[in-house]
């Protein structure tokens, strides 16, 4: 996005999420997470629920902040340049889910999510039948966490908020490169059945489906600012590293390199925000989907190349970059990555 | 495009679609190269009556003013009814230029004539000892009474053999600095003393010549901006002529030639999950060019400030890698010099790729442009070399 292009708020919002990223612990407090899984930092969440962010995508007479896309993807891409541990994505989508439910079953858990006293997450890709419902991969289920379930379709496509842990649904969980986690969870018929229904029918798909692209969104413009943040250490790195008397960032190969991943991060920041113009629009799915595919694919170039601009340094786990291409990892993958993009927009 | 068009600019679009669709004469449609003079010039001119030949151009001067919504509208729209490559140094480039450093007199003369289509423009930069070096050109032009004289040879010059006038770098002094001592003249193409010679390209068509200048006499008037100023007024325009050249129209012709040659029945492309899988690659491609276009096109409007130098790698490279999915969806048929014809349709398998090795190095090589990133964008430190 051009900075002419941001509104007063919205700029406020990027400014303000990247001075509470830095002054909550910044990159040392991404790696300390990363390294005491499962941790989830209980204070610093709370923090979060206080600034209102949860609600970004609520409207304001649900309590929210009432702001479109736009707003939410600049605060994503501001937290993302120092790789904020926590599961914004999923609970921001789950809210926005939830305050369009309209029912109560969900006002109460939205309250309660905005409180910060309730981690929901959603799991976009539905169920399927028979029973018990076998969901894999599901990330960001920290202990307590609420996830919302989709299942069947049309008339019959329902929401439910299952509590992993509760009896009738196991949960194994499994560790990420970037210290994030993936859950496999089994649901068995009676527990289903007890899980409070939050929405359903062809309306509550139609959200679901929103919401869905909602975090693709969201996750494309972490990934613009985990890049470009990924892109400035190295610059800076190349300007003092010295090898054969001069800086390494004279040196022509490493500089076209470093030109390609600058044109891969601004491009593929236009086609984030152009996403979010589109997002109210037929072609809202079409345009989520391409900007997933498309960070996510240079989001996993830029962050290689920067470890290949640090040298051996960018190899040794004790030199941040390396938490950059971890990240970029976690978040390319969720929902599908390039190609898996790829063949959903050509379906579509 | 994939934001949400406005009422208006919906209408546009299908007026626009429906026109064209009307208007373009049939044996232009879907051709790659140029077509000659007489032929490209008549649609040129129907353009120009309608109102669209200069988008970009502000209305007192003639243009359209349109908005960058409505300049991506025109291209998706000519890339989907196969309009033909038009010549365009006069809009994108002199035309802007005199906008904005040439004289009253200058702009009178040559700006209609532009319009119109009565004046085809060509470029003299390129030199043969002044490439990517361009400050480097050695064409001598001498100061004697009220006329430059010019002596030299340009090379690599897009249309030069069709072109009516020239635009021309040319060295009347040596400075500390080779930029200076540089200046932007206007040539009549008819003066005595020029020799144009067409060079074949590798595409098979004579897109560019060169042109040899043996005391040929300019008058004063024909200078642009001051003596010895030439270089600020050829880079006055920079940032806006990276948008003409950074434009998503040459991509989205890609993408109507492989959407074209994949329907096909020979090649059946389409049911082929690998090649599904390709051409959602070379749609998003193509989607977040405009997006990126127009993101730095509406910066632009709003006062700029937002950085260019990253769309012509962009735009070109885009082009490039849709080409070489044409190329692999054409198979065994890859090789074919001549469109192929599918009822009435014209496929052309290699004219666009071969034609596209342009894209990269025309306007300041890929290579130029990342070391202008790295040192002028990201600040990277600047490479021990010769004089700059």
């Amino acid at each position: 996005m051009n900075m002419n292009d941001m509104t007063d708020e919205i700029r406020l919002i990027a400014d303000s999420a990247f001075e509470f990223t830095t002054g909550s612990g910044g990159l040392t407090r991404a790696r300390a997470v990363r390294d005491k899984w499962p941790h989830f930092d209980k204070g610093t969440w709370e923090q979060i629920a206080g600034l209102g962010w949860l609600g970004i995508a609520v409207p304001e007479e649900n309590q929210g902040l009432g702001l479109g896309p736009r707003a939410m993807c600049a605060l994503l891409e501001s937290v993302g340049r120092k790789l904020l541990p926590e599961p914004l994505v999923p609970v921001m989508a789950s809210a926005a889910f939830l305050a369009e439910a309209c029912t109560a079953e969900a006002g109460d858990i939205l309250a309660d999510l905005l409180a910060g006293k309730q981690l929901v997450v959603m799991r976009s890709e539905p169920a399927r039948l028979p029973f018990p419902l076998k969901l894999s991969h599901v990330p960001n289920c920290h202990p307590g966490t609420m996830v919302l379930v989709a299942q069947g379709e049309r008339n019959l496509f329902e929401i439910r908020a299952v509590a992993p842990g509760n009896e009738g649904i196991a949960i194994r969980r499994a560790e990420c490169v970037d210290g994030s986690t993936l859950s496999d969870i089994v649901i068995e018929q009676q527990a289903w059945s007890r899980a409070p229904l939050v929405a359903s029918g062809m309306q509550a798909q139609a959200a679901w489906e929103k919401t869905s692209d909602m975090m693709l969104l969201g996750d494309s413009a972490y990934l613009v600012g985990l890049m470009d943040a990924a892109l400035q250490m190295a610059i800076e790195y190349m300007k003092i590293r010295k090898q054969f008397g001069t800086p390494i960032g004279t040196f022509q190969a490493l500089q076209h390199r470093a030109a390609s991943a600058y044109v891969d991060v601004v491009s593929s920041r236009a086609l984030v925000y152009e996403a979010c113009n589109a997002f109210e629009t037929a072609s809202r799915a079409r345009a989520a989907c391409a900007s997933k595919a498309r960070a996510s694919a240079a989001a996993l170039r830029v962050t290689k190349e920067c470890i290949q601009f640090h040298g051996a340094i960018g190899f040794a786990d004790e030199h941040d970059i390396g938490l950059f291409l971890r990240k970029a990892m976690a978040i390319a993958a969720r929902q599908g990555g390039e190609m898996a993009q790829k063949v959903r927009y050509g379906q579509l | 495009m994939l934001r949400q068009e406005s009422e208006a600019d919906a209408r546009f679009r299908r007026e626009v679609a429906a026109w064209l669709q009307a208007n373009i004469p049939e044996e232009l449609r879907h051709l790659t190269f140029r077509p000659p003079r007489t032929e490209a010039m008549a649609w040129y001119r129907k353009l120009s009556e309608r109102g669209w030949i200069a988008p970009h151009w502000p209305r007192a001067h003639g243009g359209m003013e349109a908005t960058p919504v409505q300049q991506v509208i025109l291209m998706e729209e000519m890339a989907q009814a196969g309009a033909p490559d038009l010549p365009t140094q006069g809009l994108n480039h002199i035309g802007p230029i005199l906008i904005k450093c040439g004289t009253p007199v200058q702009r009178d003369r040559h700006l209609p004539a532009i319009l119109k289509g009565d004046a085809i423009w060509c470029q003299g930069y390129s030199e043969p000892g002044a490439g990517s070096d361009l400050a480097s050109l050695r064409t001598r032009a001498e100061v004697r009474g009220n006329e430059l004289v010019i002596n030299g040879h340009k090379i690599w010059t897009t249309w030069g053999q069709h072109a009516d006038w020239m635009f021309a770098l040319v060295r009347t002094s040596e400075g500390a600095a080779k930029q200076q001592g540089i200046t932007f003249v206007l040539i009549d193409l008819t003066t005595p003393g020029i020799t144009r010679r067409p060079i074949t390209t590798i595409a098979g068509d004579d897109e560019f010549c060169e042109v040899f200048f043996d005391d040929v006499r300019v008058p004063l008037e024909n200078v642009v901006g001051e003596i010895g100023q030439g270089w600020a007024v050829a880079t006055a325009l920079l940032s806006e002529e990276r948008l003409r050249i950074g434009s998503p129209a040459i991509a989205l012709r890609a993408l109507e030639r492989l959407r074209r040659l994949a329907a096909d029945e020979r090649f059946r492309a389409v049911d082929n999950p690998c090649f599904r899988e390709r051409l959602a690659h070379a749609e998003i491609e193509t989607e977040t060019l405009i997006a990126s276009y127009l993101s730095v096109a509406e910066a632009e409007e709003q006062g700029g400030g937002a950085d260019s130098s990253y769309l012509k790698i962009l735009a070109t490279e885009t082009v490039q890698s849709i080409l070489d999915i044409l190329q692999q969806v054409a198979g065994e048929a890859g090789p074919l010099r001549d469109p192929l014809w599918n009822e009435a349709e014209r496929l052309d398998i290699t004219e666009m790729f071969l034609q596209s090795r342009r894209l990269t190095i025309y306007g300041g090589t890929n290579e130029v442009q990342r070391t202008i990133i790295a040192t002028k964008v990201l600040g990277l430190p600047v490479a021990a070399r010769g004089k700059a």
